[in-house]
């Protein structure tokens, strides 16, 4: 069931992103699945096709959280091979919405440059839910 | 199920930039949004060459120092999902024919 067994190694995919001294503090594995009303009909027209579509359109990403930035790398494969970096400064961080419920953290930056969003699975990796509710409480100003 | 819902007091806050900033294409010390050596923006979303490794916006869609193109994903999946969907109809077809 979890992407990563080993908590470390989506961690170690953000070395080469970091600053000089900054430092890691939470990192989590995350998904952005298509939007509903492409899923809904995609199922409807043939359950296995269907399914396939949508995992290959799923986007897979890893999330961190450092003293610094929030940084967003989206990923593809079992090796972390990294397709797109994104980072918001944590002090001019725009607009966050993120919610925890019992299976997924949401997390979604309303930034009209560049938005994203995301939910975490508390089995994605172990650690999983504590690092997301910690990104989650961080970028909302809340206390976990 | 406890769900809670949480959001930033208020939108957008003023841009500010952390000291000793470098900017992720050229390496410049950046204390501005736009690099002064190259012009990019660098808080724009990057991606990495395939070929070369060096940091590309991702609006871009050559690599800017090795001249590789980037090609999206959806060039291959698009039509392998809707080869996928077609033989599901075939094989579907089929099997009613059979009957």
């Amino acid at each position: 069931m979890a992407r990563f067994k080993d908590p470390n190694i989506p961690a170690a995919a953000f070395g080469p992103y970091l600053e000089p001294g900054e430092q890691l503090r939470h990192w989590a594995y995350g998904v952005k699945q298509p939007n509903m009303l492409l899923m809904i009909p995609l199922f409807a027209l043939a359950v296995l096709p269907g399914a396939i579509a949508v995992a290959l359109l799923t986007k897979e990403y890893v999330v961190g959280l450092t003293d610094r930035r929030f940084i967003v790398l989206r990923f593809k494969g079992k090796n972390l091979d990294v397709q797109e970096v994104t980072d918001y400064p944590l002090n001019s961080l725009p607009e966050v919405k993120a919610s925890t419920g019992g299976l997924f953290t949401h997390i979604k930056i309303l930034d009209p440059a560049k938005p994203f969003v995301a939910k975490f699975h508390r089995m994605g990796m172990p650690g999983n839910r504590e690092h997301g509710m910690a990104i989650e409480a961080a970028l909302t100003g809340k206390q976990a | 199920m406890n769900s809670e819902k949480r959001e930033t007091p208020s939108g957008v806050r003023p841009a500010a930039h952390a000291a000793g900033r470098a900017c992720p294409f050229c390496a410049t010390p950046a204390a501005a949004q736009f690099c002064g050596s190259c012009g990019r923006d660098t808080t724009a979303p990057r991606r990495p060459c395939g070929k070369c490794g060096r940091l590309v916006p991702s609006k871009e869609s050559f690599c800017w120092s090795c001249g590789a193109a980037f090609k999206s994903d959806l060039r291959w999946k698009v039509p392998l999902i809707v080869f996928l969907f077609l033989l599901a109809f075939a094989i579907s077809i089929g099997l009613a024919l059979l009957k």
